[in-house]
């Protein structure tokens, strides 16, 4: 199965566990439970890749996380 | 080039210490990042400058020359170096010789030595540092492919950005399927890992028969005579064309269900969906004498 669990992220990516439970309540990231394990798909790595960056990065807190990925859907709808 | 003010490009004084060159670094960089900015060259570009501002000015180092030289700042420490040797060998040969020098000459050794601002390498700032490295931009393409080109993985060559690039379409990839390529995309700033492409696929149905999910539809005209006594059928699938039992007492509207002739399923190897042949029974449009007979003959036998 690709995925990587919650530990395996907070650990490779350096960040926050606090964070990655943010983007999972906000629904910014969709994650599965597997026997008390939270994991992430890769195929949700990219997204995953770019909100981290944006918050420790730029400074963008999780509503400005949602906002920005509303917006960029948008656009992405009005650009097909 | 043209010489850029990382202070005003930055919007500081210069005078602003680390934490205000920061925050109006991570102010711009929300504003002009590629990430934020899809498809936006010039946003690009300014993000670029922005990110190569505030690498010089963050660093101490390489602010002290930026603040010291100016425009001049990146070749000012090789251009004092060279003045101390040149003054130290001209001392050697007595002033007379000395003053006979030019400045000028200088400017011309420098920009022979380092290709002048242009050929200037910024690779020093890219090392080192953590913060301000950024992936680079995602590139998000479509590739317009016909249905029947997904009815069996093939390659596929095609150009993104100048670059040919070729993919292996797997069979029943459908329309709007996304996949990842991961470090297709726009180089990284900063020492940052490249960026991904991402690759839409636009599905256009050329085939007669109308698609449900890996299910095909398609109608097949059946006389009368076929319909009522039964018989063979030959029916066109995306395959090549097979015979079917038609049963005896077959109503219009019936649909018949052909087992593995709809679409291939998507990275499930040898598994397909169904084709559906709804008939449609066809009346005779015009009757001889003798048949008219017999249809009256079968009407008082009712």
């Amino acid at each position: 199965m690709e995925r990587i669990s919650r530990e395996e992220c907070v650990r490779v990516y350096k960040i926050d566990r606090a964070f990655f439970d943010d983007l999972v309540d906000s629904g910014l990231i969709e994650t599965v439970i597997e026997e008390n394990t939270v994991y992430l798909h890769y195929d949700k790595l990219a997204h995953f890749e770019k909100l981290v960056t944006w918050h420790y990065d730029l400074e963008i807190n999780i509503p400005g996380l949602e906002v920005i990925c509303q917006l960029l859907e948008r656009i992405e709808q009005l650009q097909r | 080039m043209p010489f850029t003010d990382y202070y005003e490009l930055l919007g500081v004084s210069k005078t602003a210490g680390t934490e205000d060159i920061k925050k109006a670094y991570r102010k711009l960089a929300r504003k002009y990042h590629p990430d934020l900015n899809p498809n936006d060259k010039e946003a690009e570009k300014k993000f670029k400058a922005i990110n190569e501002a505030n690498e010089v000015l963050s660093n101490p180092e390489t602010r002290t020359k930026y603040d010291k030289y100016g425009e001049n700042w990146k070749n000012g420490e090789a251009y004092e170096e060279a003045q101390r040797t040149r003054q130290q060998s001209a001392g050697s040969r007595g002033k007379s010789t000395y003053s006979g020098g030019n400045a000028s000459d200088y400017s011309d050794f420098f920009g022979s030595m380092f290709g002048g601002d242009e050929g200037f390498d910024f690779g020093s700032y890219r090392q080192g540092r953590a913060g301000g490295k950024f992936k680079g931009q995602d590139i998000h393409a479509t590739l317009n492919l016909s249905l029947t080109d997904v009815l069996t993985e093939h390659k596929q060559t095609f150009e993104v950005n100048g670059k040919k690039i070729r993919i292996t379409v797997p069979a029943g990839a459908y329309d709007g399927l996304q996949i990842k390529l991961a470090g297709y995309g726009g180089e990284g700033y900063n020492g940052g890992p490249k960026g991904d492409l991402y690759i839409t696929f636009g599905i256009t149905n050329n085939t007669p028969y109308q698609v449900s999910g890996h299910d095909l539809k398609a109608d097949a005209e059946l006389d009368l005579y076929t319909a009522i006594l039964g018989g063979q059928k030959t029916v066109s699938t995306p395959y090549g064309d097979i015979r079917l039992t038609v049963n005896p007492l077959t109503q219009n509207g019936t649909t018949v269900r052909v087992k593995d002739k709809g679409l291939p399923v998507y990275k499930e190897k040898d598994k397909y969906g169904n084709l559906l042949i709804t008939y449609k029974v066809r009346l005779p449009e015009s009757l001889t004498d003798e048949q008219k007979k017999l249809f009256e003959q079968l009407k008082n036998m009712q």
